[in-house]
């Protein structure tokens, strides 16, 4: 998928652990971490305020998009 | 509430898998003791107690056995066991229901490979039913039959196999739903 989650390097910059943040958004620690390891289809902008809001960044923040290469044979 | 309709549900099933265990049950009765029975036709006709006949519009006009019968019987009989598989497939499923398997792989399979079995099934028999029809002289009693009857059953294949695609469409969208975050 094209779009990568840097969830991790917002935690490492905010000293912050999975669990901690899972915990203040109101998610589990399952759900959080489906969404680190990209494997999220979708992610709900209630979700996305409360993390961007505990997190003290922006939606570009913890998200990027990264156009996808393919491979030519 | 829910528990409630969950408890009619599974009630339900019980009843139509109790209801399929019995439609199966005879219906292996047929495939175990089909083969063997044709099998005498072929080898020893004159111990068959029963007589084998083809008519035509309802008048006998042969009375012995010959290879057209046996090998026709014989094609029904796969056809019919095409049938049975998918009476079988039909079960498991329902097994898989009540183990509150539903968007599962094994059960879009088994629907499709049921959709697939009535309908080849179908036409297995439908191959003799259409060589005595071309060769007897009254099609238009053949064709009647056709209309009459046999409609529902490809009916029914299709409808498993387009059921199977719409249980796929399901799990895609239930896998997509847990997959919000």
């Amino acid at each position: 998928m094209p779009i990568i989650i840097n969830l991790d390097v917002m935690l490492a910059k905010r000293k912050m652990r999975s669990n901690e943040l899972a915990e203040r958004v109101g998610i589990t620690t399952a759900n959080l971490s489906i969404l680190k390891t990209g494997k999220a289809k979708a992610i709900r902008f209630s979700t996305l305020e409360a993390i961007c809001k505990e997190l003290d960044c922006q939606p570009g923040d913890i998200m990027e998009y990264v156009e996808e290469v393919k491979n030519k044979l | 509430m829910v528990s409630y309709k969950s408890k009619l549900t599974m009630r339900r099933l019980w009843l139509l898998k109790s209801l399929i265990d019995i439609v199966y049950f005879f219906a292996i009765i047929g495939i175990i003791f089909g083969l063997p029975m044709i099998f005498m036709i072929a080898v020893m006709p004159n111990e068959v107690p029963f007589d084998i006949a083809v008519s035509k519009n309802g008048e006998i006009v042969e009375n012995k056995t010959s290879w057209e019968i046996i090998v026709s019987m014989f094609i029904i009989y796969i056809g019919y066991a095409f049938q049975v598989y998918a009476i079988y497939l039909f079960r498991k499923i329902l097994v898989l229901f009540r183990k509150r398997i539903i968007f599962d792989v094994s059960v879009i399979k088994n629907f499709d490979q049921m959709g697939k079995a009535i309908l080849i099934g179908y036409v297995t028999i439908l191959l003799p039913v259409i060589f005595f029809a071309l060769t007897s002289s009254h099609v238009e009693v053949k064709l009647n039959f056709m209309i009459n009857d046999s409609f529902l059953i490809p009916g029914i294949g299709l409808f498993f196999i387009v059921l199977s695609e719409v249980f796929q469409m399901a799990k895609d969208m239930k896998e997509e739903n847990e997959l919000t975050v």
